[in-house]
């Protein structure tokens, strides 16, 4: 059984598939499976940027009647779950995960491919109440993406606390059982599936980041089971585990007593820190691959950037609080997790120093897929340096809930994880379908997204520290706000162009499906297995033997070597120098 | 090759395990300290009702959770096999678990804030809505130590 | 029993090359993939357990769960939980020696165990709900008392629940292995002692001028060979006792149905689950009843 490695034990899911509905639909296949994942997740991208056009359509002009107060909590509350439960996760962790792993630890397919395959759909199966609740009486859920009770719990407290919040349980209960299903398929595959001579020490930094976000989500996610749990029950069964006593709701007095509303921000955010990890970790490891390939040379300490981001992976446990400061939690916690926030700013300053290493004085090529890596270590410093500020408990009570903190996350996560994601497809996109995308539109979609990107996020720093607060519908009945009214307009202005950019890249997968020139095995010259499969790789990845790996994931530029990088499946022999990884 | 995923290292299909008396002695052993050890439990929290003994809460509650620690470390180390395994696997699967218990450190100042803050439940508890249909009688006079 | 670590995985220890094929824990796939779903749940329990310490602690007075609660009965389900774990302990040991008759019995006790606690478990919440505690009423107290009483014994009794459907399955499909086995290993033989398989040329005694046949089906257990009667117009298939066929030509002897791991590595993994629910409900005594 120990050979089983190379002769997959789940027999039935090696045979080729024959109809359409098992090679395309239902299909086992690590490789489809991504695709879909990529697919359904852009889909749901469309919708979360076109509610974010309405929104900043909204607070650029308050009087064009696009949203009304209540569709516009409703709007966000959408915009920010669709993004980072329905985009960022799935693309980056089902998505590149599932194409990536397996083709680049050299394994025919994932561990459980049925599991793998119900994944997917039960992602698919999440979406539908999602989407839903935009039809139902009340509309979607409306207190934010956090759900914090008592909005959440009771069910005449907003308009969108009714069926529109059960709607959204439901679907984030399946999505959470989904991740669940990926995660185990991800960490039994990279423990036991490597091809021979792949140690951990010689993984690709892709598979490492996809590994530790898989952890994350593996023991982050049940904790919010939980708590999902308790507010079900809390609003269908009249418990009281956040309800606190004496609540008026309609001017009655509600019957709940005894519950900890802190109890659920404590349970939410020890998922909710991880999460953003787990979104961000994925592009800095896809990131670390492309910037070594189009700088043409290792990258720059591979075992820091690993350790690092083990770090991360562990802080990233310990700091949930700095969520919290203004909740009212214990002082004492404020301090602790103060404290905890700003040591794993230590990590991600070794990851940026790390990168910006690797490009010194290489022989950079920029390419789209470059590009965007570029602009990802732009973005994510630009955002990550405001955390720091917030990460302060003394700070964050002044900045808490005003469009600082908007404009942290955003370019933090939402705007590197985009990036990194469109570094990932425009790299990788040779392999998917074999065939290059289009350079010139691709340049022009990085241009109006890093334009575009910053216009929107960095003024609302401004905005910010001006006093402007998030979650607000029209900023007219406050006049101190009004005054910042110019900058609101350049921020939707830019966002704007944010979305043309898009509609641009979405122009440029058609157009490259079916006009792009044929593309080579190893398009990128990179050193990694994924590029030693025939293009597009067929089922079961390599024809005839899986090719044994001899040395790490990085060798560009090797000195006397006669090529300028040496794939990692190359033998010693062959490649005419011997290097020490 | 084939003993990989074999644990005992015997090759399949024989069926010489007749031999393995001293497995199914090691279960009884264990199951019988598992045994032993809940009646201990219960007897420190019935230690006043059967010995007149009133131990001090820290005392109680400490031992009881060293008890139970116990306990769970009997059934991973013996049941699950974990003892017999890498140690590599033993400290994947253990180090996670003190998350959980920062978890609950960390929330738990909050809570008693909250205990401090919160007027609805400080006085008597009494029923709440509904009728009960049995006297609250025994939270009218909570006991001590608890 | 270190000494259980085979010479290849000794190998990938000592040299730094990774030899591919092996886990680096020892571990079949399944195995490993059960225990980090278990620890995943052991997560999901502990956020609940959390919750319940969280509103616990968060009130002056919680009710005096030991007056409220049998201290009896709890302690009965909990001895009930500890044998059916040991039970399913003896259950994973017999399965790796490859005794199967004994997989099943201790299997079944394992199920009866778990039956008896789900049982329990019911009486308790039955009683319970009569007294007047609901998920949102307490007759002694703070409502969060019987509500998260009834959230962790209910999240548990769900484990329960499934993981006696798990051991059903498994029992079921150890039963049919064992069975298949079986007759693979005691086929039906005609007089001579031939083996009589699936596609072997058959002349039927009770025929003696009909040509030869081919066996279509055997049911060792029951001794019924199906068989093609040639002579008849619709070539109809017809049941035998194996005394009524003569073997003419034996068709070749088919691979043994099953083998030895899979069945073993089944039973494993049900019992890692078993020993877990088993385990959680070690703190959720603890923490609900006693403490
Ligand atoms: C690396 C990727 C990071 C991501 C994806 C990320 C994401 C987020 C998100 C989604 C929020 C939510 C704000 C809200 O809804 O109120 C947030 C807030 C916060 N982040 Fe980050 N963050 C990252 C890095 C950092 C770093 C490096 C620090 C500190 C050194 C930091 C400190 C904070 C703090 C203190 C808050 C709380 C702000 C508030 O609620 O007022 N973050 N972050
Ligand atoms: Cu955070």
């Amino acid at each position: 059984m120990a050979t089983a490695t190379a002769a997959h034990p789940d027999a039935h899911a090696h045979e080729d598939p024959q109809s359409f509905v098992s090679k395309y639909i239902f299909s086992y296949d690590h490789k489809v499976i991504g695709v879909q994942y990529l697919i359904t997740s852009l889909f749901m991208m469309l919708i979360g940027g076109a509610l974010a056009m309405a929104i900043r359509t909204q607070l650029a002009w308050p009087n064009s009647g696009v949203l009304k107060a209540d569709s516009y909590l409703a709007a966000i509350s959408m915009h920010g779950t669709i993004m980072i439960f329905f985009v960022l996760t799935p693309a980056l962790i089902g998505g590149f995960g599932n194409f990536l792993i397996p083709l680049k630890i050299g394994a025919r397919d994932m561990a459980f491919p049925f599991i793998n395959m119900l994944s997917y759909w039960t992602y698919v199966v999440s979406i539908i109440p999602l989407l839903a609740s935009f039809f139902v009486p009340g509309g979607p859920l409306s207190g934010g993406w956090t759900a914090y009770p008592p909005l959440s719990a009771l069910r005449g407290a907003a308009p969108g606390s009714g069926l529109g919040q059960d709607l959204w349980l439901l679907s984030i209960a399946i999505f959470l059982i989904s991740s669940l299903f990926g995660s185990l398929n991800y960490l039994t595959t990279i423990l036991q599936m490597r091809v021979r001579g792949m140690t951990f020490w010689r993984l690709p930094l892709t598979v490492w980041s996809l590994f530790i976000a898989s952890v994350l989500a593996l023991l982050s996610f049940p904790v919010v089971t939980g708590g999902a749990l308790l507010l079900l029950l809390d609003r269908i069964a009249g418990t009281s585990f956040y309800v606190p006593a004496g609540l008026f709701l309609g001017g009655q007095l509600v019957d709940h007593k005894g519950g900890n509303p802190l109890l659920y921000q404590h349970l939410f955010w020890f998922m909710g820190h991880p999460e953003v990890y787990i979104v961000i970790l994925p592009p800095m490891g896809m990131v670390s691959d492309t910037l070594a390939n189009f700088a043409r040379k290792p990258i720059f300490g591979y075992k820091a950037m690993v350790v690092s981001m083990l770090a991360i992976g562990v802080l990233s446990f310990l700091v949930w609080g700095h969520h919290m400061y203004v909740t009212g939690m214990h002082p004492m916690l404020g301090t602790a997790f103060a404290a905890m926030t700003l040591a794993i700013a230590i990590p991600s300053a070794v990851k940026t120093f790390n990168w910006m290493a690797t490009l010194w004085r290489g022989k950079i090529y920029f390419s789209t897929s470059m590009l965007f890596s570029i602009g990802f270590i732009s973005l994510f410093t630009a955002g990550g340096l405001t955390g720091i500020f917030l990460g302060n408990a003394a700070l964050d009570i002044a900045l808490h809930n005003t469009y600082f903190v908007i404009g942290h996350f955003h370019l933090v996560m939402g705007a590197a994880a985009l990036f990194g994601i469109f570094t990932g497809v425009y790299y990788w996109f040779p392999k998917m379908f074999g065939r290059m995308m289009h350079e010139g539109m691709g340049r022009v979609h990085f241009w109006l997204s890093l334009i575009g990107l910053y216009g929107t996020f960095f003024p609302m720093y401004i905005l910010g520290i001006g006093g402007m607060h998030r979650r607000i519908f029209s900023f007219e009945a406050f006049g101190y706000i009004t005054r910042m009214h110019d900058i609101n307009i350049v921020i939707t202005i830019s966002a704007f162009m944010i979305f043309i950019g898009g509609l641009v890249f979405a122009y440029n997968l058609i157009w490259s499906l079916t006009h792009g020139p044929n593309s080579a095995d190893n398009p990128w010259r990179a050193t990694t297995l994924e590029w030693s499969t025939p293009t597009p790789p067929p089922h079961g990845n390599w024809v005839g033997e899986v090719p044994a790996v001899h040395r790490g994931a990085y060798e560009y530029s090797v000195p006397g070597a006669k090529d300028d990088y040496i794939p990692q499946w190359v033998t010693p022999q062959k490649a005419g120098v011997v290097t020490e990884h | 090759m084939t003993t990989q995923t074999h644990g005992h290292g015997r090759p399949p299909g024989t069926d010489a395990g007749h031999a393995h008396g001293g497995g199914y002695a090691g279960y009884a052993t264990t199951w019988f300290y598992l045994l032993a050890i809940t009646l201990v439990e219960v007897a420190i929290v019935e230690a006043k009702a059967w010995f007149g003994l009133d131990l001090p809460a820290f005392m109680r509650i400490g031992s009881l959770i060293a008890l139970t620690v116990l306990k769970a470390g009997l059934i991973m180390a013996y049941f699950m096999h974990l003892k017999f395994e890498r140690r590599s696997l033993v400290l994947i699967l253990l180090v996670p678990i003190v998350l959980l218990v920062l978890l609950y450190v960390m929330i738990l100042p909050d809570a008693h804030t909250f205990r401090a803050v919160n007027p609805g439940m400080k006085e008597g508890a009494g029923p709440s809505h509904g009728t009960p249909t049995h006297a609250p009688a025994p939270a009218a006079t909570p006991r001590s130590g608890h | 029993m270190a000494e259980a670590v085979s010479s290849v995985e000794a190998g990938t220890e000592t040299s730094r090359e990774w030899r591919g094929g092996v886990s680096p824990f020892g571990l079949s796939w399944g195995k490993l993939m059960m225990w980090i779903f278990l620890l995943s749940d052991a997560f999901t329990f502990g956020g609940l357990l959390t919750a319940y310490a969280i509103a616990r602690s968060s009130v002056a007075n919680w009710p005096p769960q030991l007056e409220i609660f049998g201290i009896g009965l709890v302690t009965t389900m909990t001895f009930i939980l500890i044998c059916s774990s040991a039970t399913m302990a003896v259950a994973v040991q017999a399965a790796k020696a490859s005794d199967h008759r004994r997989v099943e019995r201790f299997l079944i006790y394992t199920i009866v165990g778990g039956i008896i606690f789900l049982g329990f478990q019911a009486y308790e919440w039955s009683h319970f709900i009569h007294e007047g505690a609901t998920l949102s009423t307490n007759p002694w107290g703070v409502p969060a008392f019987s509500a998260s009483f009834f959230v962790v014994t209910g999240f548990h009794g769900s484990h329960v629940t499934s993981g006696v459907i798990y051991l059903g399955y498994v029992l079921l499909r150890v039963r049919q292995e064992r069975m298949a086995m079986e007759a693979w290993r005691n086929p039906l033989r005609d007089r001579n002692g031939r083996r009589i398989d699936v596609g072997a040329r058959v002349k039927l005694l009770s025929k003696p001028q009909a040509p030869e046949s081919t066996v279509e089906t055997v049911n060792v257990r029951n001794d019924q060979v199906v068989a093609l009667v040639p002579g008849k117009a619709t070539n109809d298939a017809e049941t035998f006792p194996a005394s009524a066929i003569k073997v003419v030509e034996e068709a070749p002897e088919p691979p043994m149905p099953v083998d030895h791991f899979t069945r073993s590595e089944r039973v494993e993994n049900v019992g890692l689950y078993w020993h877990f629910v088993d385990l959680v409900w070690v703190f959720v005594f603890t923490l609900m009843y006693l403490i």
